[in-house]
């Protein structure tokens, strides 16, 4: 494999996997419009706060063979409904219950679905959700993923006990491609989890990562992703899910990484009667970045979003969150809510919340509000008066202030894993 | 330490707020087994006594001293004092979202004994105490203060100082806000934890309380200082004639 960003690169990749032609065909053309897009910088809209002048794409290389196991950052343990494990650029384990497989159920890596599935990959992938025309990095990744995930659940079939995925990074000085695709058919309902994760990566490494999900009419899916890059990672990420008629999701994001994260992830609530709620867990230290664009997108008439994004703040830590509503003339009927809750634990860390409504309907019932304060002195006070030390008091009005998002019920398979998970962060900070 | 030190004692303690001074050099000495009220009008400084007596950050200590037990605490945190075995039940407690009262007494309990108590011995004198004092069982499990009731905040706050066993506490205006029978079951609370090794420091705007919980002795605080001291017929005769007599002319009551 070639180490830098280049045409052949692109080639040498899809020849090595056997690709078919559309597929190359597909790849060539997102490294075309990545070739063809500036790189994004602060003047950027979208980019004002992030500042990614420092990324230096040439002197990564665009693929890294597996390496050592990492753990799950939740601690999952089993194979549950199904099992992939993806490690740098390459799958290295995937399993899925007889039970679902005899339900024609698909877990698999995406260069596998492609050879077995090639009709279904070709109608999904990098079309609708996130087209190559959609930026500087969904085309690059649209160019050079590898590995990958594809979950597949046809019509009609369900299943309570989540399938998951592991992405994990151990080549410092890589860049990973992750891409996930995930396909529920009408009256569909399944429950996934995904996770990234690495040790400390000492060197700049990045991810431009990838989700694009299809619910059909009537589907729920219940979506949890959470990310632990630890280290000098940079993740680029878009998630993007386009829902018809009467779906639902419920996706939790989970934020736990120490490095730069810019991340777009966006319901598209396309179908009428599509529900959306959307949920964020964020833990910011050292001296972390992070910049969650989110977008509640009604395209249809009766359709709801509800999204609750909770981060509290130490060190330097630095987190921006921009919530956009959007409601197209036609979706009448909509219900959007939007909360965005920061926690500063620490002088040097800072929060900049900012919702932004673009409304063209008339009848709407929409909502939004931001907040940013510091732990209360108060509480502290009342705390430490019972005998409990500063820090854990200020560890107990952390996972307090989390709480009500854990409380969900989309959180509750994996609650305890998560509450052990923050408490290991809280501790480690 | 000798016998002579097992005290609550605070010498000539002056307390500024903001800036201003509140506490005007107040000397009190509370022993255990002992009951001592402190009567005041709104604004006379009686909270500020209690906040400054746990460590409240805000109130800064500009003179004086105040020992426990013969530990100089002044400069304690307010952790540390409580581990010495203060406990101040306050006049408006906090809510924590999110924090049940179990995992919060759970932790406090660990924080402020030597050993650490089994999961199964702290619920099981939880329910005791929660019995004790009339509280549903659903208690345990709802969110430190939020959303309470005056009445539930109250003996919220004596199910704490129950389970955290202290050898002084203070009580602000525990009373304040309660109906009678609420009170009642307070009273009862408190005094089913009174014994000879606790020295309580009851605040109170009113006397009606201390027809619950008898005093040994009664200081009347005024503007910042101990103006009167006496026993508890000293609480039934202010009942009678006020605070006027003690302030000066035109100031508010
Ligand atoms: N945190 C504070 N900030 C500013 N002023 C305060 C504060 N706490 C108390 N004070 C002032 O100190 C005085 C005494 O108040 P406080 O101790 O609450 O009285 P009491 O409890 O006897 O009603 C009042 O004049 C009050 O305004
Ligand atoms: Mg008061």
């Amino acid at each position: 494999m070639t180490s830098g960003f280049t045409i052949d690169a692109v080639r040498q990749l899809s020849a090595s996997k056997n690709e078919p032609d559309w597929l190359l065909e597909r790849r060539l053309h997102a490294w075309q419009i990545f070739e063809d897009l500036p790189m994004p910088t602060r003047q950027d809209e979208e980019w004002r706060r992030t500042d990614i002048s420092k990324l230096r794409l040439n002197e990564l290389t665009p693929f890294a063979p597996a390496g050592a196991d990492v753990q799950s950052p939740l601690r999952l343990n089993g194979s549950n409904g199904g099992l992939l494990t993806q490690s740098n650029s390459v799958t290295v384990e995937q399993s899925l219950s007889d039970e679902l497989a005899q339900q024609g159920v698909i877990f698999t890596d995406l260069d596998t679905a492609v050879r077995e599935h090639p009709d279904l990959v070709r109608q999904y992938l990098s079309t609708e959700a996130i087209p190559a025309e959609a930026g500087k990095f969904q085309a690059l990744n649209a160019a050079l993923w590898s590995g990958g995930v594809f979950l597949y659940v046809p019509k009609g079939v369900e299943f309570e006990m989540p399938v998951r995925a592991l992405y994990g990074l151990t080549a410092p000085g890589s860049s990973l491609f992750t891409h996930t695709l995930v396909v529920l058919e009408a009256q569909a309902r399944a429950s996934y989890i995904e996770e990234y994760a690495s040790e400390g990566i000492d060197r700049q490494t990045l991810n431009a990562g990838a989700v694009e999900v299809f619910l059909r009419q009537d589907a729920h899916l219940t979506y949890i992703t959470l990310q632990e890059w630890m280290g000098k990672v940079i993740d680029i990420s878009t998630q993007r899910a386009l829902m018809d008629r009467n779906s639902t999701l419920d996706w939790l994001v989970v934020g736990m990484g120490e490095g730069l994260t810019k991340t777009n992830i966006e319901s598209g609530l396309r179908g009428p009667g599509a529900n959306a709620q959307m949920l964020g867990i964020l833990w910011g230290y050292g001296h972390q970045q992070t910049d969650y664009h989110t977008v509640q997108d009604h395209m249809a008439p009766h359709t709801t979003s509800d999204l609750l994004y909770k981060s509290a703040l130490t060190d330097e830590a630095k987190s921006v969150f921009s919530g956009r509503i959007r409601v197209d003339k036609g979706a009448q009927g909509t219900d959007a809510y939007q909360a965005n809750r920061n926690i500063l634990l620490s002088k040097k860390a800072s929060a900049f919340p900012s919702p932004n409504l673009e409304i063209e309907a008339n009848e709407v019932r929409c909502t939004h509000g931001a907040t940013v304060g510091k732990v209360d002195q108060d509480q502290l006070f009342y705390l430490m008066s019972r005998g409990i030390p500063l820090d854990a008091a200020t560890r107990i009005v952390v996972e307090g202030f989390y709480e009500d998002v854990l409380q969900r019920e989309p959180v509750a398979s994996i609650r305890d894993n998560l509450r052990e998970l923050i408490a290991r962060k809280l501790d480690a900070s | 330490m000798t016998d002579n030190n097992r005290e609550l004692r605070i010498e000539n303690l002056h307390v500024k707020v903001e800036g201003k001074e509140i506490l005007k050099g107040i000397d009190l000495t509370v022993e255990p087994g002992k009951v001592h009220a402190i009567m005041g009008p709104n604004g006379s400084g009686k909270s500020t006594l209690a906040y400054t007596l746990m460590g409240h950050p805000g109130y800064e200590v500009t003179e004086g001293r105040a020992f426990l037990d013969g530990v100089d605490i002044t400069e304690q945190s307010p952790n540390e004092r409580a581990k010495e075995g203060l406990f101040l039940a306050f006049q408006y407690p906090h809510s924590i979202p999110g924090v049940t009262m179990a995992n919060f007494l759970r932790t406090a309990v660990n924080a402020v004994s030597e050993t650490p108590v089994s999961a199964r011995d702290f619920r099981q004198q939880l329910r005791e105490q929660m019995r004790l004092l009339k509280m549903n069982e659903d208690f345990a499990g709802r969110y430190v203060n939020e959303g309470f009731s005056g009445g539930e905040k109250k003996r919220a706050e004596i199910l704490q100082m129950a389970m955290l066993q202290p050898k002084y506490a203070v009580l602000d205006e525990t009373d304040s806000g309660l109906d009678i029978d609420a009170l009642r079951i307070v009273a009862d609370g408190v005094n089913a934890v009174l014994g000879p090794d606790l020295g309580v420091l009851v605040i109170t705007h009113y006397q009606r309380l201390l027809n619950y919980i008898k005093p040994d002795f009664v200081h009347v605080l005024v503007n910042g200082k101990i103006v009167r001291e006496g026993g508890p017929e000293l609480a039934l005769e202010l009942e009678q004639t006020g605070y006027e007599q003690f302030e000066p002319a035109g100031a508010p009551a």
